[in-house]
């Protein structure tokens, strides 16, 4: 039997961190800090300052204000997660806001416009600022400082158990394929969560971690609201900020409402909170015979309101207070290439909806453990799965600024508890080389297969064509993700037979593993869900089911098949309850 | 699929391009000190090796024709 230095390089640390985009950044940074004597190493696929997808958004920092909490709280909970959201949990958030930037603004973080924060939203004072585009440098340079250790162009593929507890990481280089065997007393699952590969921006949710942490036995659960669309240029496959509200039919017709639309749907997911009905109104116009639908641009006030003008620059340069050095020339660069890909200068610019997914169902509790010992997580891989958005995708609740502010706080949570576990765990674990050599032969045989075999790129495709259609993902029916569930599970089949042609292919082959695992576990849950919810929005069953539907959908692998189970919610003892 | 130009001359091989790509699409030749378009079919023209690169040496030409999975009734193979 080979030993462990046989199979691969041995790295020990005491925390391990998995992903150092700013959710992983701000877990090491905080382990640190809560206890200087420990050894914490992180480890992505990038390189350090530039991993994850923080640094391509807008740069908005939502919070909410000292005394609006509960305001906050009561609003969220009817407006947003549906009655499906953890309102214990909801209200640690609401009331870490402010304390969460503080404490980040120590790491080199400036906020812009925080003192005189804008206005986010109609009702509720979410209050949203800005930071720079290269927030996480000086994040590294913090890191780093603290003697945060980091592995770079690394891929994690699988954790390492003794008995039911987590002891450490398997993953290879994406340079060299080198297997990387990392010994750890914790892990921080901080890798992100699946965005399917289909909106380009939003590339880097891949789901690897959602994958190890299913396959270490951990739970999920809220897997049925992972299919978070967009509207998106037809031409030039961006974006297209604002055209919810300028929507035309090919009839000319105005299509940003419909009146035939179940009331459920409306007031559930409506446009200032969630953005979302728009993709079902697109979808049963094209239905209909009245497609495609365009943006009318010249309706379009997002680029020149304040949120446009400001915070995305999609108009030129911002008012002087909210100057940004990288976010303006990120944005503008993004500007230029969008009007170049137009293929005329008319104000009626074809739309689609495009499936961004944010499926981030790892189960977490109050302190962001997973269910499995010595595992614990933070930012979009848990976004659902932490229970306190509800039933909307990650994160929370769709509301701008959400993103940023929910990676760092739950980073610090996360964190919190694990440096306190690793303070308790007086050694390391066992790492079992029989585990080791088997993960091995899996993981590698994509790359020894002959060249007849699946290719990663056929996996992607399909997986677009199944995830993306409205009809299967947006507006669902029993027939519809019947199918959707059969050509899943058809790919599921073709992964025994995948090839790679190189390591980068080869986390792309543990990429397409993920993907399939995703969609599998999305659609038996929202076949499972037999009603309208939040985000979740059925064809069949089109009103909430307040009797049957106050129940988390858990999921879980128990001997190789997807158990699916329910947890009622503790709607007794929550303060907001369905009327 | 999308194009990415190095300017050789420009470049002052300072590697920040290889480090801003997040999907390893850009890898970097320790020899020639230059970047290598190793992955250009995994590029989502995030732009941020343009935005980085200190001396313009790196441009994404965008590839606007590239399929897009079916938008609303699925397509059934």
């Amino acid at each position: 039997m080979a030993t462990l230095e046989q199979l691969g390089t041995v790295v020990e640390t005491d925390l391990l961190v998995v992903g150092f985009g700013i959710s992983g950044l701000a877990a090491a940074i905080t382990a640190k800090e809560e206890n200087a004597g420990l050894k914490v190493l992180a480890v992505d696929k990038g390189c350090v300052g530039y991993a994850g997808k923080a640094n391509k958004g807008g740069g908005h920092v939502a919070f909410i204000p000292e005394g609006a909490e509960e305001l906050y709280v009561e609003y969220h909970t009817k407006n947003c997660g549906d009655y499906l959201n953890d309102q214990d949990l909801i209200r640690k958030y609401a009331s870490h806001t402010v304390k969460t930037m503080d404490r980040w603004a120590s790491w080199g973080v400036n906020f812009i416009g925080r003192e005189h924060a804008g206005q986010a939203h109609a009702v509720i004072p979410w209050k949203v600022c800005i930071v720079d585009n290269d927030l996480m440098i000086p994040m590294a340079k913090t890191a780093r400082k603290l003697g945060v250790e980091f592995c770079e162009k690394i891929t994690i593929t699988d954790l390492l158990k003794e008995g039911d507890k987590v002891v450490g990481a398997f993953g290879f280089s994406l340079l060299t394929g080198e297997t990387y065997i990392f010994k750890a007393k914790a892990v921080v699952l901080a890798c992100g969560d699946q965005n399917f590969r289909i909106m380009r921006m939003w590339n880097s949710g891949r789901g690897d971690g959602i994958a190890a942490a299913y396959r270490a036995g951990a739970k999920m659960r809220n897997a049925e609201f992972g299919s978070f669309m967009n509207i998106m240029s037809a031409e030039h496959k961006l974006v297209a900020y604002g055209a919810e509200d300028a929507l035309v039919n090919a009839k000319g017709e105005n299509c940003s409402e419909r009146a035939d639309l179940d009331p459920s749907l409306k007031s559930v997911v409506g446009g200032v909170d969630l953005g979302g009905s728009q993709s079902v109104l697109m979808y049963l116009e094209v239905r209909d015979g009245k497609g495609p639908i365009f943006e009318d641009s010249s309706k379009n006030g997002f680029p020149t309101s304040f949120v446009g003008r400001n915070l995305c620059n999609l108009t030129g340069p911002p008012d002087p207070p909210f100057r940004r050095p990288c976010s303006e020339k990120f944005w503008a660069r993004i500007m230029e290439k969008k009007h170049a890909g137009y293929r005329n200068d008319g104000p009626m610019k074809e739309v689609i909806p495009g499936v961004v997914g944010e499926f981030s169902p790892l189960y977490v509790d109050h302190d962001y453990a997973t269910s499995v010992t010595g595992l614990f997580a933070s930012g979009d891989i848990c976004g659902c799965g932490g229970g306190w958005a509800g039933a909307v995708p990650t994160p929370p609740g769709r509301n701008r600024g959400s993103g940023l502010m929910h990676a760092v706080m739950t980073a610090i949570f996360a964190a919190t508890s694990a440096a306190k576990f690793v303070a308790a765990t007086p050694a390391l674990g066992k790492v079992d080389a029989d585990q080791v050599a088997k993960l091995k032969e899996e993981t590698y045989a994509p790359l020894k297969r002959m060249k007849m075999g699946t290719t990663t790129h056929e996996i992607v495709r399909e997986i677009g064509e199944i995830m993306q259609p409205v009809g299967y993902s947006g507006y669902k029916s029993a027939d519809r993700m019947q199918e959707a569930l059969d050509r899943v599970l058809v790919l599921k089949a073709k992964l025994a037979n995948l090839v790679a042609l190189d390591p980068h292919d080869l986390s792309s082959a543990n990429e397409c593993r993920s993907m399939v695992l995703c969609a599998e576990m999305f659609y038996r849950t929202s076949m499972e869900r037999k009603e309208s919810r939040g985000w979740h929005m059925r064809e069949d069953f089109k009103t909430r089911d307040d009797k049957n539907g106050a129940n988390w959908i858990v999921v879980q692998d128990k001997g190789g098949e997807m158990s699916l189970t329910l947890d009622p919610l503790p709607m007794d003892r929550y303060k907001y309850k369905p009327e | 699929m999308n194009v990415i130009k190095v300017d050789d001359e420009k470049c002052v091989g300072c590697k920040t391009c290889y480090k801003a790509c997040w999907l390893d699409v850009i890898r970097w030749n320790e020899e020639t000190k230059r970047p290598v378009i190793a992955y250009a079919e995994d590029c989502v023209e995030c732009n941020f090796c343009e935005i980085s690169c200190p001396t313009d040496a790196i441009f994404v030409n965008v590839d606007y024709t590239r399929q897009f999975p079916s938008p609303y009734i699925p397509r059934v193979n």
